[in-house]
């Protein structure tokens, strides 16, 4: 099992340092210039200003040893500042991702808790009332864009029953009640939409699992179809569930832009966001860095999720 | 007709509803002490540093929070802040007297020295500051402790309403130099003092209990939340978790003023214009300029970009309400097709023509007003191709002169008609600079409004100006946009100015606000 992760961590360094390099490339060669833009359109169309701005900033240096500051930086530990807030990178990215993940986790979970059963449903009732129904839910669920699912779910929870904001971000700290408040529309919305993925993926791999000759032994000597499919079939029928969910969240790290956006929830993705259109570089930088460090983070452990399920995994990799 | 009677009767219909409502508030008028105002904004404030200028949010917030020597009222008066008087020898100095024991957050007191450096910092072309092309050729002389003179190299009848802007904030020069970080930090002398500020996302602002104004703010406290969605925004407005919003999204204006809860203020703070490389083909001819002007429907923008909330410019943008307002240039640009045509055809593109024009691509009333522009002068014979960008782009290739023509939304930048200086001036880089404009006769007229200070003097003056700038339209001017501010019924004391202070007005009134 050692080795198997060194080697892992090893490949995933290499693909990070190309990924830091592909990102700075692409990101400068963008048109539009980040002081005209922070300067406003009175001083930023002032030619002069902006270029003392700009060499206050260091962006009149040439792009190689731009990078190469920031590459040294990030060796050090130090990820730059944002050329318009003046903050240090990393502490931005220390408040964004927690709240990312928090709502990908919780959303991720309400997918998970909800989609399982759905799809142990579609799939043991293949054919009857309630297995379509679980099938229809499932297809509605995911087949339903974020941002259409997202202002149904204000309108039934926010404005007509008034039991949740609509929008908005409370500190923990400030006020925990008031904060999950907050989380559970935007939550809800990724975790319903993902929920038919998980249904799906749930039917199709159980279905597939208990049609296995394993399962059959079970069922022939004398277990109830209940327990054979809860011991034998659903823990191997996880593996790719686990896959798909674990892929998932590092997608939507950087990925939840519109619910971000719908539900006013300062996660990674509207800074992302917000920091392309002005062109703040060490912000863009810092964020796909973050984004591709716990996307390759994640693929790492689910690896090892799925290598402790299934010791197949472990022999074929190592 | 049948439209006609149907605006008459929602006219009357608030008229009536309003003077109910005033007989209801009489009793109520009293201000209250305390609560804290929760407001809603669609521009992100990513920097506080008050002397570059970041958004309409932005200006609010440094209001609340930095003072300047002078300011603006609820009736857009130029009143004392920092300065308590001052006095303006001759037409290019100004001399201010400072209160007595005013201080920062930090506890220091404020001295004509950092007013020096303030307006200093300002000069300086390192810190970006927005007023500096404003303030160019200014000296300050610190004459005294408290008395500090401003003079400029020659005559300029718009200095004390320049200095009145929130972006002349003064900042203290101990705190600066002691390497603050001014865009993650405040030490004003606002009405509020910053309790807490993440970028983009909140400012909490607590009262300043040592404010000069006495008994000023009412409010404890204003939470900023910073909300770029304007679906997000209104329904925050409307589920109470906010108590005030700007930018009321147009389309949604009608709807909330239909509803009790709310009242939506309106006024024209910014106009919309087709902006044109004058000096390259085929725009450097001001006929093909002119046949653009008229062959624009501005009503039907007005309508469908902005929802009935917008007012078609027919004559030169200069606010109603401003004394130097010309009635008489209403109706110079209406609609005509086949003038356009004609006019056209004068210029030698009688077989039609064809141009490309940069439209911002994240806002609706840019992606509307473009197409209606489009359909319009298909019809007089020109092909327009629309080039839709993003804002950096848009940005950079306004400051390179890289486009034929685009759509771009002006906010009233001053007060005063020198605005045109900024506009359309040979050495405002805003348009001309970047694509080398010079209109000789236009910039004597400007630089004759400067040098007046009568306001009687130098209204012919910019009449005939604005007549020339009709004649050789450089930008057609096409209508103002209503900025609305939307805020639930137990706000009081919010007053919506238009023109130039359109975007304070929530800064100029917070101090005075206060909740049921």
């Amino acid at each position: 099992m050692f080795p198997f992760i060194v080697r892992r961590l090893a490949t995933s360094l290499v693909s990070l340092a190309l990924a830091a390099g592909v990102v700075f490339i692409a990101i400068h060669m963008l048109p539009g210039d980040p002081v005209a833009i922070m300067l406003g359109e009175q001083a930023g169309s002032d030619p002069e200003a902006v270029a003392r701005v700009r060499a206050q900033l260091g962006l009149d240096q040439p792009l190689g040893a731009q990078f190469a500051h920031w590459v040294g930086g990030i060796a050090t530990g130090d990820m730059g500042t944002s050329l318009r807030t003046g903050e240090a990178v990393a502490d931005e990215l220390a408040r964004r991702i927690p709240r990312s993940l928090e709502l990908i986790v919780a959303g991720l979970c309400i997918a998970v808790a909800l989609g399982v059963p759905l799809g142990v449903v579609a799939a043991r009732e293949r054919g009857r009332a309630a297995g379509v129904a679980a099938s229809v839910i499932a297809v509605a669920g995911f087949s339903s864009p974020v941002f259409v699912l997202g202002i149904i779910l204000i309108l039934i929870f926010s404005l007509g029953l008034e039991w949740l904001p609509s929008s908005g971000y409370v500190p923990f700290t400030d006020d925990p009640a008031l904060h999950l408040m907050c989380l559970a529309l935007p939550a809800l919305t990724v975790g319903l939409n993902f929920m038919g993925v998980v249904a799906r993926m749930m039917r199709a791999s159980l279905a597939d699992t208990m049609s296995k000759d394993y399962v059959k032994l079970a069922r022939a000597k004398g277990l109830p179809r209940s327990s054979a499919i809860r011991r034998h079939a659903l823990p191997n029928a996880m593996v790719p569930v686990v896959a798909i969910v674990g892929i998932r969240a590092g997608s939507m790290l950087g990925g939840t832009v519109i619910i971000e956006a719908l539900f006013d929830w300062p996660g990674l993705s509207s800074l992302l966001v917000s920091a392309s259109f002005a062109r703040d570089y060490p912000v863009i930088q810092g964020c796909l860095l973050a984004v591709f460090a716990i996307f390759i983070l994640i693929s790492l452990l689910i690896d090892l999720i799925q290598a402790s399920i299934d010791p197949r995994t472990r022999r074929q990799t190592s | 007709m049948t439209k006609l009677g149907w605006r008459q009767l929602a006219a009357a219909l608030s008229a009536c509803a309003m003077l109910g409502l005033a007989a209801t508030s009489v009793s109520a008028q009293e201000p209250k002490r305390g609560g804290t105002l929760r407001y809603g904004t669609v521009s992100e404030v990513v920097s506080l540093d008050p002397h570059v200028y970041g958004g309409s949010a932005w200006k609010v917030l440094i209001e609340a929070l930095y003072s300047p020597l002078v300011g603006y009222d609820k009736a857009g008066q130029i009143v004392p802040r920092l300065a308590q008087s001052w006095e303006q020898p001759d037409a290019r100095t100004i001399v201010f007297r400072l209160r007595q024991g005013v201080t920062f957050q930090d506890g220091s007191p404020v001295t004509a020295d950092d007013v020096k450096f303030s307006l200093d910092r300002i000069l300086d072309p390192a810190t970006g500051a927005t007023l500096r092309s404003n303030l160019q050729d200014a000296t300050v002389t610190v004459m005294d402790e408290q008395t500090v003179q401003v003079r400029k190299a020659s005559s300029d009848a718009t200095l004390l309403s320049v200095l009145a802007l929130p972006e002349a904030a003064i900042v203290s020069r101990k705190w600066v130099e002691s390497g603050a970080n001014l865009k993650l930090r405040a030490n004003g002398t606002g009405p509020f003092l910053l309790k807490a500020y993440e970028p983009s996302v909140r400012a909490s602002l607590e009262r300043n209990p040592k404010h000069f104004v006495k008994d000023q703010p009412y409010l404890d406290g204003v939470d900023f939340r910073m909300i770029k969605s304007d679906d997000a925004r209104v329904n925050a407005l409307r589920s109470q978790s906010l108590d005030m919003i700007d930018f009321v999204p147009w389309k949604d204006i009608d709807v909330l003023s239909r509803n009790p809860a709310f009242k939506i203020d309106t006024a024209g703070g910014a106009f919309m214009s087709i902006w044109f490389n004058a000096t390259s083909k085929p725009f450097d001819d001001s006929r093909v300029r002119r046949a653009v002007a008229y062959a624009v429907d501005r009503d039907a923008i007005s309508k469908a970009a902005f929802f009935g909330h917008g007012k078609a410019i027919t004559g030169a943008p200069t606010p109603e309400d401003s004394p130097f307002f010309n009635a008489d240039l209403e109706g110079t640009y209406k609609r005509d097709v086949a003038k356009a045509r004609e006019l056209l055809a004068q210029a030698g593109h009688a077989d039609g023509l064809d141009m490309s024009m940069l439209v911002f691509q994240g806002l609706g009333i840019y992606t509307a007003t473009a197409q209606i522009v489009q359909a319009n002068l298909k019809e007089a014979g020109i092909s327009l191709k629309l080039e839709p960008v993003e804002w950096a782009t848009l940005v950079e290739r306004k400051n390179r002169g890289d486009y034929q023509s685009m759509i771009y939304g002006v906010s009233v930048k001053l007060p005063d008609p020198d605005a045109y200086a900024y506009y359309l001036g040979a050495d405002s880089s805003y348009w001309a600079k970047p694509i080398g404009y010079q209109d000789k006769e236009l910039e004597t007229l400007l630089a004759q409004g400067r040098e007046q200070t009568d306001v009687e003097a130098r209204k012919p003056i910019y009449h005939k100006a604005e007549r020339h700038i009709l004649e050789t339209s450089p930008w057609v001017f096409v209508n103002w946009r209503e900025q609305a501010q939307g805020y639930s019924r137990k706000v009081h004391g919010y007053q919506q100015l238009g023109g130039a202070l359109s975007e304070s007005s929530p800064g100029i009134s917070l101090p005075t606000m206060w909740l049921d």
